[in-house]
C-alpha cells in the first residue's frame, strides 16, 4: 500500500514537471493549483494539533536511573502546559510534590516553520544550563523525538541526549530521556508518566 | 622546634589545599548552583520601559517600537525570565526570553521566542566587566532563514541599558538591525 502511495506521489511529481511549460503559459485556477500541490506534498499532521495534545494540567510520576541496573529514584509532581505567544509555543511548568525533592522546571515546545522541526527548551533547578533540542514527529507512534546537548553537572561536560514524548491517549503521555552510556550505547536514564487532571 | 614543625605542617596542608582547590574540577553541587557570575543577571532584574529602532537594511529609514519588559530572577537566581509586551508595526507584540549563566560552559546564554515567528533565537557569550558589555552570538530563524547574529547588552548605569542586535550577512559583513534602549520603570509603589 505504502509502495502504491509512493509510486503515486512520484508519478504526480513527474506529471507536474512534464506539465510545467504548459502551466507557464496558462493561468490556472486556484482550485486546480491547490489540488496539484496537495498531490505532490506528503500529508503531515498540523503541528499545532500535535502540540495541542500537551496542553492541560497533569500529574506525573518520574523514575531516574543513575546506571542501567541501578534501583530507580522515584518522585511525583505536577505539570502544566499552555499555549503562549499567540499559539507559537506551548509553555511548560513542572514542580515536584515530594518534600524530599525540591524540584522546579520550566520549558517550551514549538514547531519552527523555517526548519520544519519541533524545538524544545528546558531549564530547571538541577543545573544552571539550558537544554535545547530539536526533532521530528512520528505519526505512527504519535511521538516527538528530539535530540540536543546539555550541560551535565555529573560529568562536567556537554553531553548528548534524546527526549521522546509519546502521546498514548488523550489523557496519558510519557517523556523518556536517553543518554549515551558506556561504549556509546543508549541508556534510558529517566521516564516520566503523565496523567491528565480532569 | 615543635612549634616550627607544627607551622611547617600547617603550611604544607594549606599549600596542598590551595593546589587542590586550583586543580580540582568543580563538584556537581558547584556546577548546579548559581554563583558570582549570576550577579550579572541580577543587574537586569526589574520593570523596564523600552524604545527600539530597527532597520530593514543599511540606509533604510528606521522603524520605531516601544513597550515594557518585566525581568525576574527565578529558581534561586539560576535564570532570568524576560517578558516583553508592546507594539511592533502597529500590531501587538509579545516576547519571552531566558538568560542563564551555564557553570559548565562558563558562558552566558539566551533563548528568545516571540509572536513574530515560530523559531528560536539562541546565543551564548561572555561579560566584560571593564566595558560592562555582555556579548553573545548565535543563530535565529526569526528572519525567515537560519541567520547568524550577535547581541550586545551594555549596562550604562543602574537604571539604563541598551541592547544592540547585529545580523551577519552571507558575505560575513555585519549590519546593526536593531537597537533597544531600556529605562527602569518608575517604582510607583515605592516608599
Amino acid at each position: 500500500m505504502r509502495l502504491l502511495i509512493t509510486l503515486g506521489v512520484v508519478f504526480a511529481v513527474a506529471l507536474s514537471y512534464l506539465a510545467a511549460p504548459v502551466q507557464a503559459s496558462q493561468e490556472k485556477t486556484g482550485t486546480q493549483a491547490e489540488s496539484d500541490i496537495k498531490a505532490v506534498q506528503p500529508i503531515l499532521p498540523d503541528p499545532q494539533k500535535v502540540l495541542d495534545q500537551l496542553v492541560g494540567n497533569w500529574t506525573y510520576t518520574a523514575k531516574w536511573w543513575d546506571a542501567p541496573q541501578s534501583e530507580p529514584m522515584e518522585w511525583d509532581g505536577k505539570f502544566k502546559a499552555e499555549w503562549v505567544l499567540d499559539r507559537s509555543f506551548v509553555e511548560f511548568k513542572a514542580r515536584a510534590d515530594s518534600n524530599e525533592r525540591d524540584y522546579e522546571g520550566m520549558g517550551f515546545m514549538g514547531y519552527d516553520n523555517v526548519t520544519g522541526k519541533y524545538s524544545h527548551i528546558w531549564f530547571d533547578t538541577t543545573g544552571t544550563g539550558m537544554w535545547i533540542s530539536t526533532g521530528r514527529y512520528n505519526a505512527d507512534k504519535n511521538a516527538i523525538t528530539d535530540t540536543g546537548k546539555y550541560s551535565n553537572p555529573a560529568s562536567g561536560k556537554r553531553d548528548w541526549y534524546k527526549g521522546v514524548t509519546t502521546f498514548s491517549g488523550e489523557d496519558v503521555m510519557s517523556y523518556e530521556f536517553f543518554i549515551k552510556g558506556a561504549g556509546g550505547k543508549e541508556f534510558r536514564q529517566m521516564e516520566i508518566l503523565y496523567k491528565r487532571v480532569k | 622546634m615543635r612549634r616550627n614543625l607544627t607551622l611547617t605542617f600547617s603550611t604544607f596542608v594549606t599549600a596542598l589545599a590551595l593546589i587542590f582547590s586550583i586543580s580540582a574540577p568543580p563538584s556537581k553541587a558547584e556546577l548546579s548552583e548559581p554563583g558570582k557570575a549570576h550577579e550579572v543577571l541580577g543587574k537586569l532584574e526589574g520593570s523596564w520601559d523600552y524604545i527600539l529602532k530597527w532597520w530593514d537594511e543599511p540606509g533604510a529609514e528606521a522603524g520605531i517600537a516601544s513597550g515594557t519588559s518585566e525581568k525576574k530572577l527565578i529558581m534561586d537566581g539560576r535564570y532570568l525570565t524576560m517578558n516583553h509586551k508592546g507594539t511592533w508595526s502597529g500590531e501587538a507584540f509579545e516576547g519571552f526570553g531566558i538568560k542563564s549563566y551555564d557553570n559548565t560552559k562558563e558562558e552566558y546564554g539566551t533563548v528568545w521566542i516571540d509572536n513574530l515567528g515560530t523559531g528560536l533565537s539562541v546565543t551564548s557569550g561572555s561579560y566584560d566587566p571593564k566595558t560592562k558589555e555582555l556579548t553573545e552570538s548565535g543563530t535565529t530563524t526569526l528572519t525567515g532563514s537560519e541567520t547568524p547574529y550577535r547581541g550586545v547588552t551594555t549596562f550604562v548605569d543602574d537604571s539604563t541599558y541598551t541592547y544592540e542586535y547585529f545580523i551577519t550577512y552571507p558575505d560575513g559583513t555585519e549590519f546593526r538591525h536593531m537597537v533597544v534602549m531600556y529605562n527602569k520603570a518608575d517604582d510607583i509603589g515605592g516608599a
